[in-house]
């Protein structure tokens, strides 16, 4: 029984990322409530770019649960979320209000120990299909 | 603007992904979410009210130790750090011992929070609660202040819920959000209540419609008109892509086009396959809209675990759903017939279809 819910469970990760893939996000348990005491800030920061030009690409807004911001004029960025302190899964969101580029969703990884990642990210853009 | 049944092939794919994640977590069923409905009683007299509250109620309060015997059951299956217990009604603040019952949960390792509508809830009252541990709180604010008091059917209720939710945006590491039921009288005021949210330091806010249960099914006011319907979904795209506050729907119906559009997950019906409820009577079911034919059992007859575990086929297995307006709907696949809380007790038809009622208004136009 605990091998089956494992597999079910890899292949729902499987689908996560074949979802962020599509340009859907891979935080499917979006909209749950926030779970557990917080105990430890993660942080995690980078650069947005276009993913045709690789220029850096500016107020895009970038958001966990727990805030948001908008790139600057180089396209760094930094948020934070605040979990349990043995690691956590962070969804960021990055979403330009704009509309020029697809939206993007990932989710990052902290394991034991682990406080801050760098993420940069090259954003698509959008192809209007709606 | 958005045109609800036709939808981009690459949401189409994506759409036919999400129904095999939909299958594995249906056969996980791991329980995360559990609604104690732990008071009947309300110091409010909503015309909308879903719930079977009375100012007295008939339903004396469950004793904490009964619901606390319940969550000691369940605690073999899940992991408490990642089990959500949320406390709701009537009014749940009505009750004294809510500072106990949450810090009996926090010392089990439950996070918790409860719904309130903010009549009670003073900086006094918080800070008590954030001591008790404390994750998460839901207030209602139903519109400015002539259509809220008039939805609540209390002169001094909006006064109570705005300030209640400017207690909420000083406490640190609490999560919150504020919740507006859309109806006619408040659907002109959407703008204006979003920047009394944004200044208030609101950062989620959640939009529901009125669904035609409880003291709603006797008044067709409450229900919006088909064109206003959609232009609700317009105004959550465009204030998402502004991104001034976190706007979504509630979780509730397949939207179609809108999947995604106005929130940020597809559509999934979790009742009964992560979220249980424990009503004010023992009963055990899903969600706490959900009575009658989806009771699974009762805490003071059955164990919760052997409950969670065995019964809750009718929400495992939704092909009874595909009847009536479902039966040759070409979304059944993604949908399962809407949200079971929209279903008939009874008879198990669907009350309210949201794609039906999208595509009403795109018809008119």
């Amino acid at each position: 029984m605990k091998v089956k819910t494992k597999l079910l469970k890899a292949h729902n990760v499987a689908i996560a990322k074949l979802l962020a893939i599509l340009g859907f996000t891979s935080c499917l348990c979006a909209g749950c409530a926030k779970y557990g005491v917080p105990e430890a800030e993660y942080i995690v920061n980078g650069q947005v770019v276009s993913k045709e030009t690789l220029e850096p690409i500016e107020n895009i807004r970038v958001s966990t649960y727990d805030g948001y911001m908008f790139t600057d004029n180089e396209g760094n960025y930094q948020v934070s979320y605040l979990g349990g302190d043995k690691g956590a899964t962070v969804c960021v969101e990055f979403r330009d209000t704009a509309d020029q580029y697809r939206d993007l969703d990932a989710l990052i990884e902290f394991r034991d120990g682990e406080k801050i990642k760098t993420f940069n990210v090259g954003m698509t853009p959008n192809d209007n299909d709606n | 603007m958005t045109t609800t049944t036709k939808i981009p092939l690459r949401k189409r794919l994506a759409l036919n992904l999400f129904r095999r994640y939909r299958k594995n977590e249906t056969l996980i069923h791991n329980l995360n979410y559990i609604f104690w409905e732990c008071t009947l009683r309300c110091n409010l007299n909503c015309l909308h009210c879903g719930s079977e509250c009375r100012k007295e109620a008939v339903v004396k309060d469950m004793p904490a130790a009964d619901f606390l015997r319940a969550i000691n059951e369940v605690r073999e299956i899940v992991n408490p750090n990642h089990t959500m217990i949320v406390l709701t009604g009537g009014e749940a603040l009505l009750r004294k011992d809510l500072e106990q019952v949450g810090l009996s949960l926090y010392k089990r390792g439950f996070p918790w929070g409860f719904v309130t509508n903010g009549m009670l809830l003073d900086k006094q009252r918080l800070d008590a609660l954030l001591n008790a541990g404390l994750r998460a709180v839901t207030v209602s604010l139903d519109g400015l202040e002539q259509s809220h008091n008039w939805l609540r059917q209390s002169d001094k209720s909006f006064d109570n819920a705005y300030n209640a939710i400017k207690h909420l945006s000083t406490a640190p590491n609490l999560r919150y959000d504020v919740v507006t039921c859309v109806h006619q009288r408040n659907f002109d005021e959407l703008e204006q209540i979003k920047e009394l949210l944004i200044n208030a330091g609101v950062k989620e806010w959640r939009v529901f419609t009125i669904i035609p249960i409880g003291r709603a099914k006797e008044d067709d006011d409450l229900q919006l008109s088909p064109a206003a319907f959609k232009a609700l979904f317009e105004f959550i795209k465009h204030t998402r892509k502004e991104g001034r506050i976190q706007i979504s729907y509630g979780c509730e119906g397949f939207l179609g086009n809108y999947e995604r559009e106005v929130r940020d997950y597809f559509f999934f019906c979790r009742a009964g396959i992560n979220i249980a409820s424990v009503l004010a009577d023992g009963s055990i079911s899903a969600c706490p809209d959900l009575r009658e034919n989806f009771i699974q059992g009762n805490i003071y007859q059955d164990n919760f675990k052997d409950v969670w575990e065995n019964k809750y086929q009718v929400f495992r297995d939704k092909s009874w759903a595909k009847t009536g307006i479902c039966a040759d709907c070409e979304f059944f696949k993604h949908c399962e017939g809407n949200s079971i809380h929209l279903r008939d007790e009874k008879t198990g038809e669907l009350k309210f279809c949201h794609i039906k009622r999208l595509e009403e208004a795109e018809k008119n136009n």
